[in-house]
Formats: structure tokens, C-alpha cells, sequence
């Protein structure tokens, strides 16, 4: 909306439907400046013949285009310094496997869109509920104590097992507070109104069941209402991103259209209300020109520029789960290996 | 829902005139286009188009529940329990069972016995209750004609002889095999689609046969066999190419074979999720080839030594939610699970029996161990994708 622009931008520019445009066009109405000589929106309504209230809301965008950009040109722009405090000031989402926090720079982070990539079987799921069950950790223990919106478009979501993760997280966190009691640090017992327990935990998940791609895009538009109302909210996962979108889309290029609008969306929604998007994405096999073929994320070449970071989950050659940086705009490409056991996501054991 | 009418939205009714004169007649029509889209069409101002989308998109955007609910709600007595299959060690895997309202894929080469697992389940659930079964009906979409009343009937036989030698002799004349057998394959409802354009048909219309039948599983065996043979690129020789083409006994291409499966297996989750039941479905071996690739697909599951790996692709992998590979090694069988959001990769070796399949206990320690590797060769779900692109 904050187009830096002078009184000089054409009406044509102006996000307006056609009749409004034409309208303002057969009636000499050329730039905003003209607009904003015209003498308020009953000025305008009588030049032009449009209702008062159209005429309202084309000076609003008029004003929204030009007008306070010339005056305040601060609007709309914030410092790298403060995005370097907001950046520190939320806390990230760790995966519980060392390495693999390490890889993405201390966990999963929010006002972000990350992006795993993976073959079948290869733990997704599984790292979407970990992720779903580590963004509530307490904030004395330096977590983000928030709750998180879990979209299963694939019925794979099992309560079950994200009830072992969930319990093998409270194990793990009640051991670190047990410890740090014994060090002498007894009020991080109980530290605020909601005990990281397996009750408040999997209540602090929201699931959606998304059975097409257009239940999954009325959805997205519908987050930024939900996020409102759950202010707790501090993760979105949606696993996949991609099932809906591989079917029924005969037409390539409006699918790409589409699926990068909904890109769009949830970037903005990262933004704005300061979570952490994580999509999983499937595979998908290219031939290659010399006759072989290797595995790529799915959704073509414009949904690469959706996540700012993006992780391939493979089998190394060492028959482990390994996550592979591919895309990040300030971590070094990596490699890390991690394991699935029966409590969630561990780290291997370090080989010595 | 995708094809809800724009009618029988709320909204604004000179507005839903307007959205229907101008072609837009689903909710798919609107959510499709951008707020720009609109305002271009229907002449609304940018926050009439924004509130547009606003409201369509919060009448079809589905209700949320807490994992907390979905999972007490399990816990509860009036939740579908998961299906047994009565191999101890996969059901203690699989937290008692088949798991309702996902797919359940079982993967191997011919011959393992993937059918008599079927087989097996399908008589778990047209069992009388007091034999162990649940009493419901069974959809058996049978695309390779290896649908055998005759084994289902040994089957039932075989439990009702178990029961009554568990039960002793003076119950023995309550369990009637032939009572048993009568009523038991007349809960089996077998369908057998001979294409893929009646597999879909069949899977459409599943709806109404599952709620006839009181059906608590459906089982597609195969999806990979009408799907192999009738959909492959066109060979070097210039046959039509074209996909309507009818003359190489194509119906299309390896992309359009993949949209269908996708379509068929988002039509089976939807199913096995409003119904609450699971969904079982085979799947058959391909040979990896290294190469360019050959012609046809190859003839399945009999190379003995070959990189075998399940048929169809990374895609439909994707979209099985449980993977169960069926393999053989030095005439000894086993079953792993190969791809599963909730469970360990356990293995299990069996053999096959007169109920079925029955598993031979044993100690992990005692398996061969090139199947306890994971993402191995032998692990199928994840080798096959490779695959897939030279099957071509």
C-alpha cells in the first residue's frame, strides 16, 4: 500500500474497478493530484456523478497511494536496527535435535516462512508436530510459550503420537527444571498460569482438517482473523502445502498464479503477526536432460521464492534422516543429521 | 467444500446475482481469483472485493479442534477402535491396529501374500462378534480378479475350527461353520472395476456401497494394476500422442496417470476421514531400471536379486499415510513398516497359514539385519521415487 510515490501517480495505477476508473478518467481526473484538488468527496461526487461513498473511497486510496508518503516518508519503513531487536526479542522454535537447531540458527524462526522439503516417511509430520508441541515451551526456560495452528491437509496428523511427543517434551522439560532446582533456582517451578503439561499441550494445538485446495485457500485468507482472536498463536503448520494443489489443477499456469498468491499471503501473515509459517512440501521426480532423474520439492520454480529458508529432508548415505540447508538468506548451507525416536526428534548420539 | 454454490452462500443477494451472471458459480470461482480479478469482473471497489473473499472464504473454511480433543476423543468407548491384524507385533506398533480414517498401503512383489493380508482383514471385520470379528461389511475393490470367496471361506473355517477348539467341546455345536461362512461372505461386497475410468467411478459411488454394506473397511486390490498397464508414454513409433488417443491401448500419459491417482486417493482419505473407517489399499513392485528405460512396464515383482521398489511414484507415496512393505528373503517373509506418522519402523517375519497371515516370533536380534536398515534399498518408500522417472 505504501507506494512511495508523488501527486503525480496516475489515476490508472489506482486499484480501482473499471467503471470507478472510467469514470474518473472521462471526467478529467488524471493524477491523485488532480483527486486531491477536487475538494473533499462531495467535490468530487458532484464533478464526476459517482455516490458520495465511492468517491470517499477513491480519495482514501488516493491518500493511501500518495498522500501521506510525501509528507511522512518514514511511514511504512523500520530500521534494521529494530528488525534486529524484534528478530532477538522472539524467542525461536527449537526442533529438539541439536544439530538440526543448529542448522537453522537456533530453531525455527518466527516472522518467517521456512519451508522442509522431504521424500515419504522421511518425518515431516513428525517435525511439524515437535515443532507444534516445542513453540509452547515456558519462557523461563527461554522458549516462545505460545500455541500453534496445525493444518493437516493429508489425515495424517496422529493425536496419539503427538500426545508420546508431547510427553516426551514435559519429560525433557521437567528434567531441566528439576536441575536448575537443584542448582538453587526453585521459582522456575512454577512460573506462570500455564504448566507446560500434556493436557495444556495438545490443547494448545489447533487442528484443521482441510479436505481441498479450496477449503486450504479460504482458509489462508481466514488466518489473519483466526491469528486476531488467538493472539497465542506463534507457529502455523501446514502439512502439506502441496497435497491439494497436485490434483484438479489441469491449468499449470493458473495453479501458479494460485499457489503464489497464497505465497504472498503467508509471508505477509509472518510479518504481521510475528509467527513462524512452516510449510512441508513433497517431492516430486524431474528428468533430467541426460536421461536420469533426481528428486525436487514439488510446486515448480515460482514456489521456491515462497519460504526465505528452505530444508531438504533426505536419507544420507549413512541410511540416517539428514536435513539439508538449500535456501537461507543468512545461514550457511549445511548439512545435519537428526533421528526420530519414540519421544520426537533427537539428535543423534555423537560418534566419537 | 470446493463445488459449494455460490447460491447457497450468505451473502449479499444482488451480489450473488451478479457472481452467478458472471459465471462465477462455486466458491472455487471466487477463491481462485485475486481481489485485482475481482474488482476487473464485477466492478467492486477494492474493499467490496476484499470483504468478498473475506466472507467466502469463512463459510467454507473448515471448523478447528484441539489435539486435546481429537485425542480424548479417541480414548472414548464410541470411537472406531483401530482394526487388528492380528500379527502381535505390528498391532503393538500401530497402537492396536489399522488406523481408521487414513490410507494403509501394503507394497511387494507378487505372490507375498498382500491379498491374503487383505484377505485376512476383511475377515476381521465380517466376523461375528463372538468370534472376535466386528459383525460389518466389507467394499473389496478387486482390480486384478484375486478376489477368492473359496480362501475366505478356508479362512473362516480355520477361525470358526480355532475358536471352537479354544471354546471345547461342549460349545462346539453353537459355532456352526457353515452358519458362520453364509453369514460372513454375505457382508463381503466384491466390485471389480475393469478400467481405471470405472475404478473411479466405483470409488466415487463408495459412499453409497460403504453406508448400504454398514461397510468398516474397503479394500483396493490393486491400485497399482489398471493404473500400470493403461497409462505409459507413447512409444517411439509415432502413436497419436494425444491423450484422448485410444490407439496404442493408452489412455494417457504417466502425468495424466498421476492425476488421477491423486484424485483417487484424495477421494478415499475424504472417505475414510467422514466415515471413520480404514482404507487398505496395494500396491505392486516395480524393477528399478538405471537407465533410459524400457517400453511397458515391466513384468512385476519376479526378479529375485534386482532393485525392486514400490510402483507409482513419489507422488502416490505421498499420499499414503502408512506404508506397509511385504518382502522375501531366502524363502523366509517379512513385513515392515515403511512409512508411518506415528509408529517406529518395526519388522516382523510370518508365514502364511490357514487364517492368513501368522507371525513367527522372534527377537529383532535374530532378523537379518540388512532389514532393520533404514532407508536402505529394502526400504521401499524410500528408494522408489527414483524409480518411478525410469519406469518411463
Amino acid at each position: 500500500m505504501h507506494v512511495s510515490s508523488s501527486a503525480r501517480l496516475e489515476v490508472v495505477a489506482l486499484p480501482l474497478p473499471p467503471h470507478l476508473r472510467n469514470r474518473l478518467l472521462a471526467t478529467g481526473f488524471g493524477t491523485v493530484a488532480d483527486l486531491e484538488r477536487a475538494g473533499g468527496p462531495m467535490g468530487l461526487a458532484r464533478e464526476t456523478g459517482l455516490s458520495p461513498d465511492e468517491a470517499h473511497e477513491v480519495l482514501q486510496l488516493a491518500g493511501a497511494a500518495g498522500g501521506p508518503a510525501s509528507s511522512n516518508w518514514r511511514a511504512g519503513t523500520v530500521s534494521a536496527a529494530d528488525l534486529l531487536v524484534a528478530a532477538a526479542a522472539t524467542p525461536r522454535i527449537i526442533s529438539m535435535a541439536r544439530d538440526l537447531d543448529a542448522l537453522l540458527g537456533g530453531g525455527v524462526a518466527a516472522g518467517q516462512v521456512t519451508e522442509f522439503c522431504g521424500v515419504p516417511g522421511v518425518g515431516k509430520t513428525q517435525l511439524g508436530m515437535q515443532l507444534a508441541v516445542n513453540v509452547q515451551i515456558p519462557r523461563s526456560l527461554s522458549g516462545p510459550e505460545g500455541q500453534a495452528v496445525y493444518i493437516d491437509t493429508e489425515g495424517s496428523f496422529m493425536a496419539e503420537r503427538c500426545a508420546d511427543i508431547a510427553e516426551g517434551a514435559v519429560r525433557h522439560v521437567q528434567s531441566i527444571l528439576e536441575k536448575k532446582a537443584s542448582m538453587g533456582q526453585p521459582e522456575l517451578l512454577h512460573d506462570g498460569e500455564r504448566p507446560f503439561t500434556l493436557e495444556n499441550v495438545m490443547r494448545g494445538i489447533y487442528l484443521f482438517r482441510v479436505h481441498d485446495h479450496v477449503e486450504q485457500l479460504g482458509l489462508v485468507n481466514m488466518l489473519p482473523r483466526f491469528l486476531e482472536q488467538y493472539s497465542q498463536v506463534r507457529l502455523i503448520v501446514i502439512d502439506s502445502v502441496t497435497f491439494h494443489f497436485r490434483q484438479d489443477f489441469p491449468d499449470m499456469a493458473q495453479r501458479t498464479r494460485v499457489v503464489t498468491g497464497m505465497a504472498q499471503q503467508l509471508i505477509s501473515l509472518a510479518q504481521t503477526h510475528n509467527v513462524a509459517v512452516v510449510l512441508m512440501n513433497q517431492v516430486t521426480t524431474k528428468v533430467l536432460e541426460g536421461g536420469g532423474s533426481k528428486l525436487v520439492p514439488a510446486l515448480g520454480e515460482s514456489w521456491g521464492h515462497a519460504a526465505s529458508t528452505r530444508v531438504m529432508l533426505t536419507w544420507g548415505p549413512d541410511n540416517e534422516r539428514h536435513a539439508q540447508m538449500i535456501k537461507s538468506p543468512h545461514l550457511p548451507l549445511g548439512d545435519a543429521a537428526f533421528a526420530v525416536t519414540a519421544d520426537g526428534l533427537r539428535s543423534l548420539p555423537r560418534r566419537r | 467444500m470446493a463445488t459449494r454454490h455460490v447460491s447457497r452462500l450468505a451473502l449479499d443477494p444482488y451480489l450473488r446475482d451478479h457472481l452467478i451472471a458472471n459465471n462465477l458459480t462455486t466458491a472455487r470461482d471466487v477463491l481462485l481469483l485475486s481481489p485485482l480479478d475481482l474488482m476487473e469482473l464485477l466492478g467492486l471497489t477494492w474493499t467490496a472485493a476484499h470483504q468478498l473473499l473475506a466472507d467466502v472464504s469463512a463459510q467454507i473454511s473448515p471448523p478447528y479442534s484441539t489435539a486435546y480433543d481429537v485425542f480424548t476423543q479417541q480414548a472414548t468407548a464410541e470411537a472406531p477402535a483401530p482394526l487388528r491384524t492380528g500379527l502381535p507385533t505390528l498391532d503393538g506398533a500401530l497402537r492396536l491396529g489399522v488406523p481408521v480414517g487414513s490410507i494403509t498401503e501394503l507394497v511387494g512383489p507378487g505372490g507375498v501374500g498382500k491379498s491374503q493380508l487383505s484377505h485376512m482383514l476383511a475377515l476381521a471385520v465380517a466376523m461375528p462378534e463372538a468370534l472376535g470379528g466386528l459383525g460389518a461389511g466389507v467394499v473389496y475393490i478387486d482390480t486384478e480378479r484375486k478376489f477368492s470367496a473359496p480362501r475366505l471361506q478356508e479362512m473362516v473355517h480355520a477361525r470358526v475350527a480355532e475358536a471352537a477348539a479354544a471354546a471345547g467341546p461342549q460349545a462346539a455345536h453353537v459355532l456352526q461353520p457353515l452358519a458362520v461362512q453364509g453369514e460372513v461372505l454375505r457382508r463381503v461386497a466384491v466390485s471389480t472395476p475393469g478400467s481405471t475410468e470405472q475404478l473411479m467411478q466405483t470409488v466415487e459411488n463408495l459412499q453409497h456401497t460403504v453406508l448400504q454394506y454398514r461397510a468398516r473397511l474397503v479394500v483396493v486390490d490393486s491400485i497399482a494394476a489398471l493404473a500400470r498397464t493403461e497409462y505409459g508414454n507413447p512409444s517411439s513409433s509415432g502413436a497419436s500422442g494425444s491423450v484422448a488417443g485410444g490407439g496404442g491401448g493408452l489412455v494417457g500419459s504417466i502425468m495424466d496417470r498421476q492425476q488421477v491417482l491423486g484424485r483417487i486417493a484424495a477421494s478415499l482419505k475424504a472417505l475414510a476421514e467422514s466415515l471413520r473407517i480404514p482404507v487398505l489399499v496395494t500396491n505392486q513392485v516395480t524393477t528399478r531400471i538405471g537407465g533410459g528405460g524400457g517400453g511397458g512396464p515391466g513384468p512385476p515383482g519376479s526378479a529375485a536379486n534386482g532393485t525392486l521398489t514400490a510402483a507409482l511414484g513419489a507422488k502416490w507415496a505421498h499420499c499414503v499415510n502408512l506404508r506397509l512393505v511385504l518382502q522375501r528373503l531366502q524363502e523366509r517373509r517379512f513385513l515392515k513398516v515403511a512409512k508411518s506418522p506415528s509408529c517406529a519402523n518395526v519388522v516382523l517375519e510370518y508365514v502364511i497359514g490357514p487364517t492368513g497371515l501368522q507371525e513367527v516370533p522372534r527377537h529383532e536380534s535374530e532378523l537379518p539385519p540388512v532389514l532393520l536398515q533404514r532407508g536402505s534399498v529394502l526400504d521401499m518408500a524410500i528408494t522408489n521415487e527414483v524409480d518411478y522417472g525410469a519406469e518411463l
